[in-house]
């Protein structure tokens, strides 16, 4: 039955294509406003925070196609739904609201991974950046699952902060700052071991930093194979606090949840 | 300017009205105020620690780049303030409700793009400003260029009109605005930075056909002696240019609005 929403999914996307186009559009904006950047701060030095430039622009390149990916989601809209209503229409049927929502979610990345692998190769041969390329299996193994935590960090993630329409009249400042925080905290514009101290410190243990930077440090052997998979645990570990912190909002809203809007 | 002061009195009932409207629910507009700070913090944060220890980006120091990007932020925050109701106009295409506004006794497009100020992004605007100020005199030989950088801020603020013209433009003919203003901000956020960091084609593109980098990376460049004054009437020529071609389109826009809502 889930199978459905994915394909209903993946048939939309086909269906509003100026949308989705227009979407690619802005994830390639965003890329080459952050590799020119990182391209003139290289101009006159070898290395910038432990990075070098092969590696700071395999963790760009990297960075910008995991962004492009894992925040590729319908379910920015859930909070929404709630406020307007919707919601009921989910609740009457038997399914799982979340579980749809997440097969929703998968098409949408389905389709944007495509999009990216294409738009990104043809950027690279055109820019012919020097990059740092793993090729031990080990780490691409330990990769791939940081990746799949990233992308159930980021469902969870959502689902958490829409849970906050429950309770408050506007939802988009709430889904605001989570934008903001996500947009530098995930690691996709600097490596957050850039900032010096404590408050780097504290930085690479944020859920944010579980998105993108961990999964990049750990393809480019920034941490070692034990190191990989403290961190792939401490993802892991996070998903699971915040799921269950959702989960009691989701029960505690829905007695609250009136239906508003229908 | 009798037309002046009824327009004027116009933009500030209806700026009124706006702001009534953003402040109603003041936690909104409290999370909403710390979000914008939160962005604009981080990103001065970054420009201080990677261009700590005398580092250079594109071949300019710390304090010139951060007064790139006071610059970027304060045309930024003052186009949003000004314009922010231009995010609404899809709004009011497929409602029908752009039809009451052209039956107004005054412009629909004067309408359209100022009849709604931020009030939220005026505070980073005068914080921006604050900051331009108290950076100039540490990058600037000589005080005049001051009426230079000056000239090039209002030409960026007519440019911005200009796209965000051709934006309402585009509401009209092709009913899609979010994303396009959206894309819009995205390049208008490449001139947080100095625009000739980017390798052509895409700088020339930024320069000329986009015009992000007069709009945002001109009067500092002015100011830092990059620019010469013989781009000043370049620059004011093409704002004109860019403005009567903007106004055109709107005007060949709206005679194609057929109030189908």
């Amino acid at each position: 039955m889930y199978r459905q929403f994915f394909i209903n999914t993946f048939v939309e996307m086909f269906t509003y294509r100026a949308h989705f186009l227009l979407w690619r559009l802005r994830s390639i904006i965003a890329f080459l406003a952050v590799f020119f950047m990182w391209n003139a701060l290289f101009m006159q030095r070898e290395a910038i925070a432990g990075f070098t430039k092969p590696e700071m622009f395999t963790y760009v390149i990297l960075g910008a196609f995991l962004s492009m990916v894992i925040f590729s989601a319908k379910s920015g809209v859930i909070a929404d739904e709630i406020k307007d209503g919707t919601l009921s229409v989910y609740l009457m049927r038997p399914v799982g609201y979340f579980r749809s929502w997440f097969m929703r979610d998968a098409a949408d990345k389905l389709f944007n991974i495509g999009a990216s692998i294409l738009e990104l190769s043809v950027i690279i041969y055109l820019l012919a950046p020097p990059m740092s390329l793993s090729t031990d299996g080990v780490y691409l193994l330990l990769t791939m699952l940081s990746i799949c935590v990233a992308i159930v960090m980021f469902f969870v993630l959502q689902i958490a902060v829409a849970m906050a329409a429950f309770w408050l009249v506007e939802t988009w400042p709430i889904r605001f700052v989570y934008i903001v925080l996500i947009q530098f905290f995930a690691g996709v514009m600097f490596p957050l071991s850039i900032f010096p101290g404590i408050l780097g410190a504290i930085l690479q243990y944020t859920p944010f930093a579980y998105l993108v930077y961990i999964p990049v440090m750990i393809y480019l052997g920034k941490y070692d194979i034990l190191q990989s998979i403290v961190q792939i645990a401490i993802g892991i570990l996070w998903c699971i606090v915040i799921w269950i912190g959702a989960h009691i909002l989701w029960k505690k809203g829905l007695r609250l949840y009136s239906a508003v809007g229908r | 300017m009798k037309t002046i002061k009824r327009y004027l009195s116009v933009w500030f009932r209806l700026g009124t009205y706006a702001t009534e409207s953003a402040l109603l629910t003041r936690s909104s507009a409290l999370t909403l105020l710390i979000g914008k700070f939160l962005r604009f913090g981080i990103l001065i944060s970054f420009f201080l620690v990677v261009l700590s220890g005398g580092n250079t980006l594109a071949g300019y120091t710390q304090t010139q780049i951060l007064l790139f990007f006071m610059t970027f932020s304060l045309i930024d925050n003052l186009t949003q303030f000004l314009m922010r109701e231009v995010y609404r106009f899809r709004g009011y295409v497929i409602s029908g409700s752009l039809d009451f506004i052209l039956l107004k006794p005054f412009s629909a497009l004067f309408r359209s793009l100022f009849g709604g100020v931020d009030i939220l992004d005026l505070p980073l605007s005068i914080v921006s400003g604050a900051a331009v100020v108290w950076l100039l005199p540490q990058v600037m030989s000589d005080p005049l260029l001051i009426i230079g950088y000056v000239l090039l801020i209002c030409a960026g603020l007519c440019l911005a009109t200009a796209l965000h013209i051709c934006v309402l433009s585009c509401g009209l003919l092709i009913l899609e605005v979010e994303n396009l203003i959206l894309i819009y901000r995205d390049l208008t956020n490449m001139a947080r930075i100095p625009i000739s960091a980017y390798a052509d084609p895409l700088r020339t593109i930024l320069t000329y056909v986009i015009p992000i980098g007069i709009m945002m990376s001109f009067p500092v460049e002015f100011i830092l002696g990059v620019l010469s004054v013989e781009y000043i009437p370049f620059v004011l020529l093409w704002c004109v240019a860019c403005l009567i071609a903007a106004q055109r389109l709107w005007k060949y826009a709206l005679s194609r609005y057929t109030s189908a809502a």
